[in-house]
């Protein structure tokens, strides 16, 4: 693991996300680790909480290239401007967002919303002819009950979720 | 580890698990190139959150998310420290 400093991790950085191949990994976390054996952590939760700790960044791309960067407090605001516009602009691969796809899910959404809300019709007769017509109607009648159900039962753990929070 | 579909309450989520534990909380990227993917994945090895996308779109909300949870990082008092007295 490679420790350099902010620049030469930005650079590093780029060339990774120049090579488009696999995947890439950035961790970012806060730097409690001073050096030898004493952490300079404090319990979570703890009131004490004037420190300033440094932030630390890793990359790697799974195979070969593994390297870090300690952000100093000070150096946040530059480091991240230019290493917030490095991100958006080697993400380009990112689809836009397009009219077709958002108008597709949603005509999905409503029609599965229709076929639960609607009720359904049990009117072929019993006997004779239209026999099948009206299992199938009776299957499908059952069906909305049950999803119906699930919905509901999907509110009210989210309710008491939201309860708990 | 829990997909979170929506941003708005991702975001949230994550500035509350890692104001509950600073220490322990790490906030990954993953990016895959490939596929087009963005993974963002904050835990405190307890619980864990996650978002993905394929869109463009959350690109800016990303970045501010970024600066944020690294400001947390940080721990960094805006205000000006009180000048001494002059004695």
């Amino acid at each position: 693991m490679q420790l350099v400093d902010n620049n030469t991790f930005l650079e590093q950085l780029t060339v990774l996300f120049e090579s488009t191949k696999g995947s890439i990994w950035l961790t970012h976390k806060r730097l409690t680790y001073d050096g030898e054996d004493a952490t300079m952590k404090h319990e979570n939760g703890s009131s004490e909480d004037s420190r300033e700790y440094p932030c630390l960044l890793r990359v790697t791309d799974g195979e070969k290239a593994k390297f870090s960067t300690h952000v100093e407090a000070g150096q946040l605001d530059k480091f991240h401007a230019a290493y917030g516009s490095l991100l958006k602009a080697s993400m380009t691969t990112l689809r836009k967002r397009d009219k077709k796809r958002e108008k597709q899910r949603a005509e999905q959404a409503a029609r599965r919303k229709k076929k639960m809300t609607e009720p359904v019709a049990v009117d072929a007769p019993k006997r004779g002819n239209g026999r099948r017509r009206r299992q199938r109607q009776v299957k499908a009648v059952l069906k909305q009950q049950g999803s119906q159900k699930k919905l509901k039962e999907r509110e009210e753990a989210r309710i008491k979720a939201e309860v708990v929070i | 580890m829990v997909y979170i579909h929506s941003w708005q309450e991702y975001q949230d989520a994550a500035e509350a698990l890692y104001s509950k534990s600073p220490n322990d909380a790490r906030y990954v990227v993953k990016w895959k190139a490939s596929e087009g993917k963005l993974v963002l994945k904050i835990t405190d090895n307890t619980t864990c959150i996650k978002f993905k996308t394929y869109s463009s779109i959350f690109l800016n909300r990303f970045e501010a998310l970024n600066l944020s949870l690294m400001q947390k990082m940080q721990n960094r008092h805006r205000e000006e420290l009180p000048v001494p007295a002059p004695d």
